[in-house]
């Protein structure tokens, strides 16, 4: 009778240690899938305003062309303005929005002067993801390039 | 007897296999984590690149000059004639503004430096501790006298 008891206590034991692994292990596994998690959609986040931000500077609604030859990242001040009036229009946002989704587009004026144009504008919640891109300013009125930045904020 | 040794076997190699597995899922997260760095390391390069070539293809205020040709006046003639100073001092301006305006305001590390000329290697901007990790990038502008190195340094 005592020996079974013992063998008994013995089994309870193991299974007691064995769940207590069992459980640590599972929350340490869970834990780390879920920051690994976070960090895939952070990331989803970050490659989604990269592309946001290279459609937006090659989109010829805002690059700046010369004889038909597209310059590198580079937009075109007036096309900026236009663009922005134009999607302050209920159906052109509704066509622009697979494109640009949730986020904010504003274009930044550094030298010589500080300027800004917001051109889309769809926020979302309170994260985000921001992005800023060097781009030259060209404004055909005077024939200048003025130095700014493309700022894409990404909203998860 | 033999059957009791048996089943201790069979608890070992649970052992062995559960270490192995655990083994396995901590080499499996101590591998993914360089993806991170490279992608970073790209995209600083890559922002580099970007601001240094936005820069010099910047009109300045001085007679429609480019930043790029207000540097090779400064490297060889200072010949230019700038509304508030000569070629070296006007790209000077149009550089620190440049970049106050835009990695200063991010709260990003750098150090702008130019190699090849007397003249303009004394046009030289930096802002934060640059003593870790860099991320350089070389852009080079031909002259009379030689090339200039353009260097942009993003400090981390």
């Amino acid at each position: 009778m005592r020996r079974a008891q013992i063998k008994m206590f013995e089994t309870l034991a193991v299974l007691v240690v064995f769940f207590f692994f069992l459980i640590f292990g599972a929350s340490f596994y869970f834990r780390l899938q879920e920051s690994s998690l976070e960090r895939e959609f952070d990331r989803n986040t970050q490659l989604r305003a990269v592309q946001i931000a290279q459609k937006s500077i090659t989109m010829p609604e805002l690059e700046c062309s010369f004889a038909g030859v597209q310059r590198e990242n580079c937009m075109d001040v007036l096309k900026v303005q236009a663009f922005a009036e134009l999607l302050a229009t209920e159906e052109a946002f509704i066509d622009y929005f697979p494109v640009f989704q949730y986020s904010t587009l504003t274009v930044r004026q550094v030298y010589p002067s500080q300027l800004e144009w917001v051109v889309y504008n769809r926020p979302r919640g309170e994260q985000s993801t921001l992005l800023q891109i060097p781009v030259l300013i060209y404004d055909p009125n005077t024939n200048r390039h003025q130095f700014g930045y493309l700022e894409v904020r990404v909203y998860a | 007897m033999p059957k009791q040794g048996q089943m201790e076997i069979l608890g070992l190699a649970v052992i062995v296999v559960l270490i192995l597995m655990g083994v396995l899922f901590a080499i499996q997260f101590v591998l993914k984590a360089p993806a991170a760095q490279i992608e970073q390391q790209y995209k600083e390069s890559q922002l580099a690149a970007g601001l240094l070539t936005t820069m010099l293809g910047t009109t300045s205020d001085c007679r429609g000059a480019s930043v790029t040709e207000l540097l090779q006046d400064c490297a060889v003639f200072k010949s230019l004639e700038c509304p508030h100073d000569d070629s070296c001092g006007e790209a000077g301006y149009a550089i620190n503004t440049m970049l106050s305006g835009t990695l200063q305001q991010w709260r990003r590390a750098y150090r702008f430096r130019i190699k090849g000329a007397y003249n303009a290697e004394q046009i030289a901007a930096s802002w934060g501790d640059c003593s870790g990790e860099i991320e350089s990038n070389t852009n080079p502008v031909p002259t009379t006298v030689g090339t200039l190195q353009v260097t942009l340094d993003l400090c981390r």
